[in-house]
C-alpha cells in the first residue's frame, strides 16, 4: 500500500541514477525501506498520512541532488581505481624495464624494439613475459573470444553496460573519456549470438573508438586517443607461416604507392623474382584485413625480415594483427609451439 | 546564521567518525543509524537521509563498513557493519578528535569561556 506512495519519487531517482541496474535496484530498495519506516514513525507521532508521506520524502531531499551524490561516489571510486591502475602500470613498467636492463646480456644497450616502445609509447606496455600479467591478459582474451552474447540495448549509458559486463563476465574495463566516448555515452545495439569481442568491436566502431587488451584490462579509447598513446614496435615470429625467402620491404613509411593499386602498397618487387613470396603475401593480407583508415591515421610501418614481422603501430592495430595471425595459425592447423620454434 | 554554518561545518568534518562510532557496537541499518544519532544527541545532530545513504555507500566503497541484505522483517533491509579497517580508522579519528577538542578547550579556558569542566 505504501509502496505506491513513494513510487514516483523512487522512479524519478532511478531514472536519474546513471548506475548499473543492480546498483539502482539496491539503492531504490534501501530507500523504500527507509521511507516506510519513517512513515510509520511519523504516523505514530500523530501526523496525517498525507503529511507523513510528504515529510518522509522531503527529508530525503531533491531526487536530482541525491542521485548526483550517489553517482559522484561511484565516479570517485572509478577515478581511484584508474589512479591505482595508472600507478601500478607505471611502477610495473619501471620495474620490468629495470629487470630487462639488468638481465640483458649487453647491458649498455637495450633491444631496439623495447627502446623504441619506451620512447614512443606513453601507455603502459606489458614488457615482461610468462608472469601473472600475461596470464590475466590471456584469460581476458579467452573470455572475449569464448563468450557469446545476445544484446538488445536502447540508449543505455556505456558505463552501465560496462558495469554489467564487469559483473557478469569478470572482466575489467578502463574507459578513457573523450568527446567520442565516455561513461555517459548512450549505447544502442541489437545483436544475437555474437562473440563478446565482436560486440565490443562494433560498439567501438559506432563511436569512432577502439579497444585493446592490456595487462588483463580492456582499454577503450577514441581513435585519436589511441594514436596519442603512441606507436610501439612489436616483432611477430611468422616463420611458420612464411617460407624462408628473405624479403625486406616497408609498408606505410614509404609514401610511394603502386599506381592504381592498393594505397600504400609497396612498389618494390620481392627479392625472389618469382612473384610474391609468402612473406609478401602475408603483408598484403594484413594490409587488406586491417582497416586502411587505421593504417593511415596512426602511420604504422611493417618490415618483414627472415620470417619476422616487425610492426611499428598503435596498440589497436597490433591487436588486429595478433588476431589475424592467430586465426591463420588455427586454420593452418599449426599450434603455438611450432611458431615459437621456427626454422633455424 | 553563522552559528548554523559553524554547526554544519563541524558535522561535515565529523560525519565519518559519527557513523563509524554508531556502528562500532553492532550492525545497524540506515534508519536505525539516523535514529541513534538523533537520540544520542538529544535532537542536536540531525543527519538528513539524503546525506546519510550516500555517506554509507562511500564508506562501503572505502571498505570501512560492509553490508548485507536481510528479509527477516518482510521487506528487504540492508544492514551495515564495521570492518577491521573501519575500526582502525575510527580509532585514529577518535584520537585526532580528542586531541583537537582538548586543544580548543584549553584555548577557551584561557579566555574564560569554558562553561563546563572536562
Amino acid at each position: 500500500m505504501t509502496d505506491s506512495e513513494f513510487e514516483t519519487y523512487l522512479e524519478l531517482l532511478g531514472r536519474l541514477l546513471r548506475l548499473s541496474p543492480r546498483q539502482r535496484d539496491e539503492i531504490s530498495q534501501e530507500l523504500r525501506d527507509h521511507l516506510e519506516q519513517r512513515l510509520d514513525e511519523l504516523l505514530e507521532l500523530g501526523h496525517s498520512r498525507q503529511a507523513a508521506v510528504s515529510i518522509a520524502v522531503e527529508e530525503l531531499g531533491d531526487a536530482g541532488g541525491l542521485a548526483a551524490n550517489f553517482v559522484s561516489i561511484t565516479r570517485q571510486k572509478r577515478q581511484r581505481w584508474a589512479m591505482r591502475f595508472a600507478t601500478f602500470s607505471i611502477v610495473g613498467c619501471f620495474v620490468a624495464t629495470l629487470l630487462i636492463f639488468s638481465l640483458w646480456p649487453d647491458q649498455g644497450r637495450l633491444p631496439l624494439a623495447s627502446r623504441s616502445a619506451a620512447q614512443e609509447s606513453s601507455i603502459p606496455t606489458a614488457i615482461s613475459h610468462g608472469d601473472s600479467v600475461e596470464a590475466r591478459t590471456a584469460r581476458t582474451r579467452d573470455r572475449l573470444e569464448q563468450t557469446i552474447v545476445d544484446l538488445d540495448i536502447q540508449e543505455l549509458p556505456l558505463g552501465d553496460l560496462l558495469n554489467q559486463w564487469r559483473d557478469q563476465y569478470e572482466i575489467e574495463f578502463y574507459l578513457a573519456d573523450s568527446s567520442d566516448l565516455k561513461s555517459e555515452t548512450p549505447v544502442t545495439i541489437q545483436l544475437r549470438q555474437v562473440r563478446l569481442s565482436m560486440a565490443i568491436e562494433l560498439l567501438m566502431g559506432e563511436h569512432n573508438s577502439q579497444y585493446i587488451v592490456r595487462d588483463g584490462l580492456i582499454l577503450m579509447a577514441s581513435v585519436d586517443q589511441m594514436a596519442e598513446w603512441g606507436l610501439e614496435i612489436r616483432v611477430y615470429n611468422c616463420r611458420d607461416l612464411v617460407d624462408n625467402t628473405t624479403s625486406m620491404f616497408e609498408y606505410g613509411s614509404d609514401p610511394i604507392a603502386t599506381p592504381g593499386g592498393e594505397p600504400g602498397a609497396t612498389d618494390k618487387e620481392p627479392t625472389s623474382g618469382k612473384g610474391p613470396s609468402k612473406a609478401d603475401q602475408l603483408v598484403s593480407l594484413i594490409k587488406s584485413v586491417v582497416s586502411m583508415e587505421q593504417w593511415e591515421e596512426v602511420g604504422p610501418s611493417i618490415v618483414v625480415f627472415d620470417g619476422l614481422l616487425v610492426v611499428n603501430s598503435a596498440p589497436a592495430v597490433h591487436q588486429q594483427i595478433e588476431q589475424l595471425i592467430a586465426q591463420l595459425r588455427k586454420v593452418a592447423g599449426q599450434g603455438r609451439t611450432a611458431t615459437t620454434e621456427g626454422p633455424k | 546564521m553563522m552559528i548554523e554554518n559553524f554547526q554544519r561545518e563541524l558535522m561535515r568534518g565529523s560525519l565519518d567518525l559519527i557513523v563509524l562510532s554508531v556502528l562500532a557496537d553492532r550492525s545497524q541499518y540506515g534508519y536505525s543509524i539516523q535514529k541513534q544519532i538523533r537520540d544520542a544527541s538529544a535532537d542536536q545532530v540531525k543527519l538528513p537521509a539524503g546525506t546519510l545513504y550516500p555517506l554509507l555507500h562511500r564508506l562501503e566503497d572505502e571498505r570501512l563498513i560492509r553490508s548485507r541484505w536481510e528479509k527477516s522483517t518482510g521487506r528487504p533491509r540492508k544492514w551495515y557493519e564495521i570492518t577491521a579497517s573501519g575500526r582502525k580508522q575510527l580509532s585514529a579519528q577518535a584520537k585526532q578528535w580528542q586531541s583537537y577538542s582538548q586543544c580548543v578547550e584549553r584555548l577557551l579556558t584561557m579566555v574564560g569561556l569554558r562553561t563546563e569542566t572536562a
